[in-house]
């Protein structure tokens, strides 16, 4: 959070406390930039957004994993990943709308964030639409019999997970949405390659990867409960 | 200088709108309402929002209720911020917002420290 000193803060014994908060607001104000970064960064301190994409992450390999797990029936149903995607933004929204706004607040950001977030969609859907385009175009020249074809596909989704992340990790300030890009960019070709040598290679890659963003996002849950506990109901009214 | 006449005392140097005394310390001019530490949380948090909520705002300066909603209305009563009660669904919640007497006494401020900053010597 951004004004996370206190007059009483431990440190520093030739400044008072109140001297010290003082001085450390008389320097953020002259970076006001930063703090309306920090400030934008509070909202993705709920690690929801991670347990959303570790999420995700399983549900890519989802058909796999569950035909290791022996639910075959799901495999190939259309209607049953559309139903575990739906129940993934319902639980994404849901617990937005119910953990992080009571605790947190509400804000609306100003003119140039709001700029910044129109291009990051615009910029994310175009590349998630262009790799999309590419990927199908691999797959259909995928019989030509060149091992180079075979491979494309594979490379494209590695190339545009990166790139995707990348730019979401960039625009929105999120730091960990680089080491996200990489996992995601990594699971496809490493379950590939494992697949030769385990029949569970799917079930490794995308759960140990999806598990370890659902992980990072549960310890910071937790971290967010802690910190922000909901404010008792005459509070919650706002009385000013 | 006038007083402010929100019972705390202070002095409300209305910042950009003053005439400021030639030869007088820069310091000796500054808005008082801005420069209290939690107001200038508040401000400084404002002045990168287009608005917060009361919670939202509580958060981000660690200052209790009490202490916000007193800053608050000290804020304005001087015309820097403006509150405004609305529902979000059937709940309750105030939006507060710098307003642009508050942005620029805000940036005065913020030139005026700058301008003391800028003639220390190294």
């Amino acid at each position: 959070m951004v004004w996370k000193f206190h007059p009483s803060d431990p440190g520093g014994t030739e400044t008072t406390g109140t001297q010290k908060w003082d001085l450390t607001i008389m320097v953020n104000i002259f970076s006001v930039s930063d703090i309306e970064k920090k400030a934008f960064r509070a909202t993705f301190q709920d690690g929801i957004w991670d347990i959303y994409l570790g999420a995700v992450l399983f549900l890519l390999g989802g058909g796999a994993i569950l035909e290791e797990l022996g639910i075959s029936g799901m495999r190939d149903s259309i209607v049953g990943l559309i139903i575990v995607a739906v129940v993934l933004i319902a639980g994404f929204l849901m617990a937005k709308r119910f953990i992080t706004v009571p605790r947190l607040g509400r804000v609306k950001f100003g003119a140039e964030r709001k700029k910044k977030i129109r291009k990051t969609r615009l910029v994310l859907a175009a590349s998630v639409l262009l790799g999309l385009i590419l990927f199908v175009f691999a797959l259909l020249t995928q019989g030509s019999g060149s091992p180079f074809a075979a491979l494309l596909p594979l490379v494209i989704f590695s190339i545009n997970c990166l790139v995707v992340f990348s730019l979401g990790a960039y625009y929105l300030d999120w730091d960990r949405a680089y080491l996200y890009a990489w996992f995601f960019a990594l699971s496809m070709p490493l379950a590939v390659l494992l697949r030769e040598h385990t029949a569970h290679a799917f079930t490794i890659v995308f759960g140990f990867f999806g598990g370890v963003m659902i992980l990072i996002g549960t310890v910071l849950l937790v971290r967010f409960l802690r910190a922000y506990p909901r404010p008792a109901i005459h509070n919650r009214e706002n009385g000013v | 200088m006038t007083r402010n006449g929100n019972g705390s005392g202070e002095e409300h140097n209305p910042g950009p709108t003053s005439t400021e005394a030639p030869g007088r310390h820069p310091l000796a001019d500054l808005d008082r309402i801005v420069h209290s530490p939690a107001r200038l949380m508040i401000v400084t948090t404002l002045y990168t929002l287009e608005s917060a909520d009361f919670i939202f705002l509580m958060n981000l300066t660690d200052l209790t209720w009490g202490n916000l909603s007193s800053h608050l209305s000290v804020l304005e009563e001087a015309g820097y911020v403006e509150i405004e009660k609305t529902f979000v669904g059937k709940r309750a919640t105030t939006m507060i917002s710098l307003t642009r007497s508050g942005r620029e006494a805000f940036r005065h401020y913020r030139e005026q420290l700058q301008e003391v900053f800028d003639q220390l010597p190294e």
